[in-house]
């Protein structure tokens, strides 16, 4: 009888963890990840057995730079029936889309965590112990968290200028991660200069004119043509204006703000000088 | 072309290369015109020289040539179908071609294959002008003539929009405002070499058609006892049109209301025959998408304009002036 009653109660404390965010309780077991970024921060801190579903653009190389952990997971295409479906007790949403959807799961009762996507390299580690927390997995968070902040230290002075292009013309200018990646990797963003405004296009002509030393391409994609793509490949940036030095950078580190992010800055320093050094050395 | 014409068409002409020069001297970073006149002979700084020679040169030569394609074309047409509001982009020959030129390049053909860009814009607006032709006929009614080029542009401009949606690259639904507004900015030396010499034999195509144009203006039987041949002009018409306006609209998009306005304007000057009235109106297109493209560069907007919205701006109101005026003929 006791015994009876004993896990009649277990089963009632865990349906109690299952209706609200678990607070230090018993783990959820399913949690689902509704948004891009919201993935990456599962995937650093949960055990691969708790993850019930990620967006189905996790597993894009070109996008997420933990496509290959999931590969083999459930890829969901983000309605609330798919998600529902899956039975989730945890359920990650980021900040901008899906925001019905997220509602939807609300009402029906299914304990939704809502995180706010990072502004800076520094609000990271925070998130990551935040996520980690609400999985059940403090520890792995606090270490995860702790390297993270460890690797994030002040850069030293730029050694170059930079400004990210993107098709159309756009370069993100001084108030972004991509921003605050550059700063950490030592480069200067000229972004906001070239603009005059936080975001904007710049046309060929101001870049050719007011060239950073190093022009930061995130999204060159030859298989995907069009008007904005042909921007990036104009003649007058080919043919190298003085100084102007081009590098390749995957936008999967700076799409989302992430743990991977910190790994992007350190692979963006060394792409940076690998180009002006092979710059001075065959320069015409 | 009379001998009265002649100070139009040297006015025309002196603002013409004025407007060329203006547009290679302004631009989004101010600098002096000495030194950017010697950058385009290749002195001076190498950036310079670039902005000179790789930017601002295809970009005045490129809307002089597109402008003079629309503004002859609109001339040649009205002619040819005896309609005041014909028009290369309101019988939807220019949506048409924007939607051949949307399939090559975002489907990969123009990369391979550069030439495949002005081929298939021409593609697209002979359909169209065929399309419009058997929809209306030649002689069809203002009204007629409208609805059948409404039907064609709305038909090209969806298929334009699903097009970009279907296509690999998912950032080309967002630039369907180039292909239905139009736009210089950034156009290459490529584009120039690609659609240029398509425009120049589409106007010399339309402009030597002035004279049977002329006879046509009296009544189709009276043209043919005149010895025009109606059938070689239809088809000179039809490839002049769709040279100049295909290969213009493939690099820049679709630009209205050039081919409407510029021939208007100026039969006040050279009255109703069209032999007088097309190469004032290929000089008036090329300086009114000049001044339409430097209002777009001067203009404190946050993103530049798209030319399409000067012209419609410019345009529209005028197609409002002439559907007033016209209403009689839509009753």
């Amino acid at each position: 009888m006791r015994r009876a009653a004993l896990s009649w109660m277990a089963a009632a404390l865990l349906a109690a963890a299952c209706a609200a965010v678990p607070v230090g309780a018993a783990a959820p077991a399913r949690i689902i990840s509704l948004s891009l970024c919201t993935d990456q921060f599962l995937l650093a801190v949960a055990a691969r057995d708790q993850i019930a579903g990620l967006t189905h653009l996790a597993g894009d190389p070109h996008l997420s730079p933990y496509a290959a952990q999931a590969a083999g997971l459930f890829l969901h295409d983000g309605t609330a029936e798919q998600v529902l479906l899956q039975h989730p007790d945890l359920v990650l949403a980021g900040s901008f889309a899906r925001g019905a959807t997220v509602e939807m799961l609300e009402r029906l009762g299914v304990p939704v965590l809502r995180l706010k996507s990072p502004r800076s390299l520094a609000e990271i580690p925070d998130q990551v112990e935040q996520v980690a927390n609400a999985v059940g997995r403090p520890e792995a968070g606090r270490a995860l968290a702790a390297s993270l902040r460890a690797r994030l230290a002040p850069a030293a002075t730029p050694f170059a200028s930079a400004a990210l292009y993107r098709p159309g013309g756009e370069v993100p200018g001084a108030r972004s991660l991509v921003a605050d990646m550059m700063q950490v990797a030592g480069l200067a963003n000229s972004g906001g200069r070239l603009t005059g405004r936080p975001n904007g296009r710049v046309a060929v002509e101001s870049l050719v004119l007011d060239p950073p030393n190093l022009l930061v391409l995130d999204s060159v994609r030859p298989d995907r043509p069009g008007i904005g793509q042909s921007v990036l490949s104009h003649p007058a940036l080919a043919a190298g204006a003085a100084g102007l030095r081009t590098v390749n950078f995957p936008i999967l580190y700076w799409l989302c703000a992430s743990p991977a992010s910190i790994d992007g800055a350190y692979i963006l320093a060394s792409r940076a000088r690998q180009a002006l050094a092979a710059g001075q050395g065959g320069a015409s | 072309m009379m001998r009265q014409d002649r100070p139009l068409l040297a006015g025309l002409s002196f603002l013409l290369l004025a407007l060329l020069a203006a547009s290679f001297l302004v631009g989004s970073v101010p600098v002096p015109a000495g030194q950017m006149l010697a950058a385009l002979w290749g002195q001076g700084d190498g950036a310079l020289v670039l902005v000179a020679q790789e930017i601002r040169l295809p970009r005045a030569l490129l809307g002089a040539l597109v402008g003079a394609g629309l503004g002859m074309a609109g001339a040649a047409l009205q002619g040819y179908l005896r309609n005041p509001l014909a028009e290369p982009g309101l019988i939807g020959a220019s949506s048409a071609a924007s939607l051949g030129a949307v399939l090559v390049i975002y489907f990969g053909l123009s990369a391979t294959w550069p030439l495949s860009l002005p081929l298939a814009g021409m593609a697209g607006a002979g359909l169209a002008v065929l399309l419009i032709q058997g929809l209306a006929g030649r002689d069809a009614s203002v009204l007629l003539l409208i609805l059948a080029g409404m039907a064609v542009q709305s038909l090209a401009a969806s298929l334009t929009a699903l097009a970009l949606n279907l296509a690999p690259n998912p950032h080309a639904a967002l630039e369907i405002a180039f292909w239905l507004l139009g736009s210089l900015t950034d156009r290459t030396n490529q584009h120039l070499l690609l659609a240029g010499p398509f425009i120049l034999a589409g106007l010399w195509l339309l402009a030597s058609d002035g004279r049977a144009l002329d006879a046509l203006g009296l009544g189709e039987r009276t043209a043919a006892s005149l010895g025009v041949n109606l059938a070689g002009l239809r088809r000179r018409v039809v490839l002049g049109t769709v040279l100049a306006v295909g290969a213009s609209v493939a690099v820049t998009g679709a630009i209205g209301f050039i081919g409407l306005v510029v021939p208007h304007l100026l039969r006040r000057v050279t009255g109703h025959q069209p032999s007088r009235l097309l190469w004032p109106s290929a000089l008036a297109g090329a300086c009114l998408l000049l001044a339409a493209d430097l209002l777009v560069r001067l203009l404190p907007t946050n993103d530049e304009l798209k030319l399409g919205v000067v012209s419609g701006l410019i345009g529209a109101p005028f197609f409002f002036h002439l559907l007033l005026r016209t209403r009689a003929d839509l009753r």
